[in-house]
């Protein structure tokens, strides 16, 4: 999977759980810090996003607190730079 | 088999979001419009499953005359958190009931699939021994094992009780039940001490510090329930449709185990079903576990909302567990 390829799965998860037409983020988006995804939208965002892309975020990982909420984070690990294990560190 | 009737019974002790944000730092706007929940009950300190269920049956007594204490041959108590570890509940039920000493009393030891396995499991056992007349409580107190800073499981849990009368005679059917565990979840939803792997008395005995306080709090992994509903039910719905001889459309109402408002949403999105053919009934009771599914049943059969309708209820949780069956109400 492409970088673009990432940010696109990223951007359809997100349309499914905001239910808004555009949203807009980068790179460097935090989409906790920046309140985009509350706690709950959280929850379908992973699901969305593991369907579509057949990468599983384990269900003992706390996702926040390992930085995959961040964009660029999320992207690494979805283009297969990164290993869920470089997070766990 | 039928369901003739139901009762509930909610404590007296209602806790509102103010509280429960002053408790865990949780905002009260989130827990009312997302979780959907505004006020739940807790037992009080000195309250108890027994208590509670009492009322449930008192109330279910009171409200129907034809119900012969004589002749009630079953009574079951679906709990995870019994008054005592031994003896059963149903049998302390029995006695202060003053039901014949002829019933069989037993507990099922099932979370939020408590109600929808207990009734296959009455219904079966009321057949098999010619029984007509038996009740079904449904008693779950989390408050007496939640830490109240704990905001995944104290804005979320609320404490009920409910009573179900079961009829050989009249009322609605139960159908052909669709079933499920998956253990390799067990540990998302759990109390770790007070049962014999850590029991209490290693403690008190031993006098190490082999536990924390916390260790007989329940604790919830919200993402692998939340995971764990999402990818299992559709497909209980449709097995259990299947069984019944019955399409998606063919249902009037879909009352499903009322974890949250935002996970009912997103399931009945998921699965394309109708807004007004899945209530959400949780606002002023909160997820009332094994209660939950009754809690709906009676208070739709008191808006008369059931007449002729096939209703079907899908209890998930603790277990991690689950299952699913059809209600069909007549003209009564």
């Amino acid at each position: 999977m492409t970088q673009l390829e990432a940010m696109d799965y990223i951007a359809i998860a997100l349309r499914k759980v905001i239910k808004k037409d555009k949203i807009e983020f980068s790179l460097n988006t935090d989409l906790v810090l920046e309140k985009i995804l509350d706690s709950l939208d959280r929850l379908v965002f992973l699901l969305e996003l593991s369907e579509m892309t057949g990468k599983e975020f384990p269900e003992d990982m706390d996702i926040v607190k390992v930085g995959l909420f961040k964009v660029f984070n999320l992207v690494d690990y979805l283009t297969d730079r990164k290993n869920i294990s470089d997070f766990r560190a | 088999m039928n369901i003739r009737n139901v009762a509930i019974a909610l404590p007296a002790n209602k806790i509102d979001n103010k509280l429960i944000a002053e408790w865990t730092g949780g905002d009260e706007n989130f827990i009312r419009n997302k979780i959907g929940i505004e006020t739940r009950s807790f037992l009080g300190a000195s309250e108890s499953v027994i208590d509670l269920s009492l009322q449930a049956c008192a109330n279910l007594f009171n409200n129907n005359p034809d119900l012969d204490k004589d002749k009630v041959g079953l009574l079951i108590v679906v709990t995870q958190n019994p008054d005592y570890k031994i003896p059963h509940s149903s049998a302390i039920l029995q006695n202060i009931l003053s039901l014949s000493v002829n019933t069989a009393c037993f507990d099922i030891n099932l979370g939020c699939s408590g109600y929808v396995y207990a009734l296959s499991v009455a219904k079966a056992f009321m057949l098999a021994e010619n029984i007509k007349d038996g009740i079904l409580v449904t008693c779950d107190p989390y408050s007496k094992v939640m830490g109240r800073t704990d905001y995944d499981t104290v804005s979320v849990f609320g404490d009920a009780a409910t009573a179900t009368w079961l009829s050989a005679e009249q009322g609605a059917t139960i159908g052909y039940l669709d079933f499920g565990t998956d253990g390799s979840g067990a540990n998302h939803l759990m109390v770790k001490a007070g049962g014999s792997a850590y029991p209490i008395t290693g403690i008190w005995s031993e006098n190490q510090n082999i536990y924390c306080v916390d260790d007989f709090h329940v604790k919830m992994n919200g993402r692998a329930i939340f995971n764990f509903i999402m990818k299992r039910i559709p497909g209980s719905v449709a097995s259990c449709l299947q069984k019944n001889g019955l399409s998606l459309s063919d249902v009037d109402y879909y009352f499903f185990h009322q974890a949250s408002k935002y996970l009912i949403e997103n399931l009945r999105q998921k699965m394309d079903l109708e807004e007004d053919k899945v209530p959400i009934e949780m606002i002023d009771c909160a997820n009332t576990v094994s209660s939950s599914i009754p809690i709906m049943l009676h208070r739709f059969m008191l808006r008369a909302k059931l007449t002729h309708k096939t209703v079907l209820i899908s209890g998930f949780g603790v277990g991690l567990s689950w299952a699913t069956n059809i209600i069909k109400f007549g003209g009564e």
